[in-house]
């Protein structure tokens, strides 16, 4: 069985650039019953065309429906699954066994897979939902490989893992920091991250501050990169690896999904210890918060978490999207500022990477620049070779 | 109705053993932390018996989930647990439930999870697949709550007063952060957001760090009070206290301005209207 790698989308460019760059599934949310609130959610005929996107190329489109859902949010269930269903899509992502049931009562060949956010993490939690008619549980990110590997092998129901993404530091739907501290319904889409937040700390009787000034508490988690352990995880057959962020760039699905694809499929013919620092160089590309490797070998210390950071930084190495390729030139659409001589770098699906020096710089009106700046616009520049339409360019930092 | 109160040391479980309490709740070592007072398997059938002897019911609590291999490891014991003779077994994992179930437990499951029954569709589906009781999820409104006490008066476990769990972490966040300052500190602390005045508690145990709520949840209503069961969380509360309130409980005189009037800590009805992740906001 060969594995699945299943990607996050925010929106149909997303969607497409997933699937361009190597993604056997992607999943999305809808406006409504899904987590990540702002995530850009699909519209229903959004979702019909991921559907035909997907299925064009034999791929598979989830559907998140993952909140926690309270009594009134059941008001237009059926109907919004009856229409999913519909329209084609392959499986949902649920928290709610209620709505798990609604969907398999109405749609029965709609899969639906148990989302991480119920921690599912042994295997009579596997078998609670195998008895309820379910298809697929994603697995409580605190697993470790061997409890990964202990479940596989029961062959209970098929397995999914998160390999890379933000982390929750807290047990996933367990949570309810942001409920209490800015009435946002973690469990409902509306999550602050209270757990990336400051916080001073005191003794019980709060007469004695614990907590270093210069470096308060916070519960706030690297994100998890599961790059030295992937060949583990291929070779015990989980169902699906799963990466995390459906609010990322385009510019991160492409270089995340492009390296993981990378691993994949070249995992058996390349140095195990080379492959995993080069997917490593690559990923880097698109790192926006540090990296840690989860629960899967140790359970998690002071190294997994960001102290004296806050958040993560916006990157801006991606500077475009080849779009026209006109004779010996290339038309390049700018999404970050880069100069003439720069350094870039072309990564797409079907080739290595390739750099070159930037040179003869051209804006739409045919004059020469020395400074691409304006984001959407589109510049033209000598092509190299091979280049494709929609490969992306990113700058090689010095 | 029939009161849970959380026993959370040996001293405590004498004092809980003459209240009016009807549900002694307590903990097995290596799986509650220091939640709960916890016994060992060896000594679980003592405890039962001295609790049975005091004409109260015994509740055995796992609030957090078992990873697989630590379940492996400890499967026979669990085999054991379902075997004994207690009357109820509280889950935060639904892995534990069902084995439980297929272990020929004759003690009342109940799903105890804080968050994940946030609906009747979801409380009816667990009532539905093994579970004889549930906690309905702490941060919804009292008009919500409302809602299984009128629908699933006997099926319905409500947290009536306490502090209460508000996150859970495997982690060991505090060592960790002892570790990044170069030194030690106690286990059970006071968080404060540094923009916020609101100090909740933090505890870490081997189970990972856990933040509990600074006020006291006090649900005094109606409805809710007419239900079969209720339970009373004790931890980082005075036992003075939680007897006070079996006792107004069970004369009937249970109020929020009564549970105020005597507490040290704030109180609170819980949380209000929690909808602004469902409108994209920012």
């Amino acid at each position: 069985m060969s594995v699945e790698l299943l990607a996050p989308a925010g929106d149909l460019l997303r969607l497409k650039v997933a699937f361009d760059f190597g993604a056997d599934a992607v999943f999305i949310g809808g406006k409504a019953f899904s987590l990540r609130a702002r995530a850009s959610n699909f519209t229903m005929d959004d979702i019909q065309q991921g559907v035909n996107i997907a299925h064009a190329r034999g791929k598979k489109l989830f559907v998140t429906v993952n909140i926690v859902p309270h009594e009134d949010n059941f008001e237009g269930i059926e109907q919004y699954l009856t229409q999913l269903n519909a329209m084609g899509v392959d499986a949902i992502i649920v928290a709610s066994i209620a709505m798990g049931k609604i969907s398999k009562r109405i749609a029965p060949n709609m899969e639906v897979h148990i989302s991480t956010q119920v921690s599912a993490a042994n295997e009579h939690a596997l078998r609670f939902y195998q008895s309820l008619g379910f298809d697929r549980v994603v697995l409580a990110r605190e697993c470790s490989l061997d409890d990964v590997r202990a479940m596989v092998n029961l062959n209970i129901l098929p397995i999914e893992v998160f390999i890379h993404g933000g982390m929750c530091v807290n047990v996933s739907g367990r949570c309810t920091l942001s409920n209490h501290m800015s009435l946002r319904d973690a469990n409902r889409g509306g999550c602050a991250q209270s757990c990336r937040w400051r916080y001073e700390l005191t003794t019980l009787d709060e007469q004695t501050i614990i907590s270093n000034p210069n470096l308060t508490f916070t519960m706030s988690s690297k994100d998890l990169n599961a790059t030295p352990h992937l060949k583990e995880l291929l070779e015990m057959n989980v169902a699906s690896l799963k990466i995390e962020g459906r609010m990322k760039s385009e510019y991160y699905v492409a270089t995340i999904v492009n390296a993981y694809r990378h691993f994949i499929d070249h995992v058996d013919e390349l140095d195990e210890d080379n492959h995993v620092a080069s997917t490593l160089v690559e990923l880097s590309k698109a790192a926006s918060r540090a990296t840690f490797d989860g629960f899967y070998k140790t359970l998690p210390h002071s190294s997994s978490i960001l102290y004296g950071i806050n958040g993560g930084g916006i990157n801006q190495d991606f500077v475009g999207v080849v779009r026209k390729i006109e004779g010996d030139r290339m038309w390049v659409e700018v999404r970050n500022v880069f100069n003439d001589q720069d350094v870039l770098e072309v990564f797409g699906p079907n080739h290595e990477n390739r750099q070159w020096t930037v040179s003869d710089l051209k804006n739409e009106d045919e004059e020469s620049i020395t400074r691409a700046y304006q984001p959407m616009s589109w510049v033209s520049m000598p092509c190299i070779h091979p280049i494709e339409i929609d490969e992306f360019i990113r700058k090689v930092t010095p | 109705m029939k009161l849970f109160v959380e026993v959370n040391s040996t001293e405590n479980l004498r004092l809980i053993l003459e209240s009016q309490a009807d549900v002694c709740v307590i903990g097995l070592q290596g799986f509650c932390g220091e939640r709960l007072m916890s016994v060992s398997l060896e000594t679980l059938d003592d405890m039962i018996k001295t609790i049975h002897d005091h004409d109260k019911k015994v509740c055995l609590f796992f609030p957090y989930i078992i990873l697989q291999s630590r379940f492996k490891n400890n499967e026979a014991s669990l085999k054991q647990v379902a075997l004994k003779n207690l009357d109820y077994i509280a889950c935060g994992d639904v892995g534990l439930g069902y084995f439980l179930k297929h272990h020929q437990s004759t003690a009342q499951l109940i799903f105890m999870n804080e968050t994940m029954i946030a609906n009747t569709f979801d409380a009816q589906t667990f009532l539905d697949s093994g579970f004889d009781l549930f906690t309905p999820a702490m941060d919804i409104t009292l008009e919500k709550k409302r809602i299984f006490a009128h629908q699933m008066p006997k099926q319905a476990l409500f947290q009536l007063c306490g502090t209460h769990l508000i996150s859970t972490s495997h982690r060991p966040l505090l060592s960790s952060y002892y570790d990044v300052i170069n030194q030690d500190g106690p286990k059970q602390v006071k968080l404060k957001e540094l923009s916020r005045e609101a100090k909740y508690f933090g505890l870490e145990d081997d189970q990972g760090f856990h933040v509990f709520h600074d006020r006291l949840l006090v649900l005094d209503d109606p409805a809710v009070l007419a239900c079969e069961h209720g339970y009373l969380s004790s931890l980082f509360v005075d036992i003075k206290e939680t007897l006070m309130w079996i006792e107004m409980l069970k004369n009937k005189s249970f109020s929020y301005d009564g549970v105020k009037q005597h507490s040290s800590l704030n109180v609170y009805h819980g949380l209000d209207e929690t909808d602004k992740g469902l409108e994209a906001g920012t």
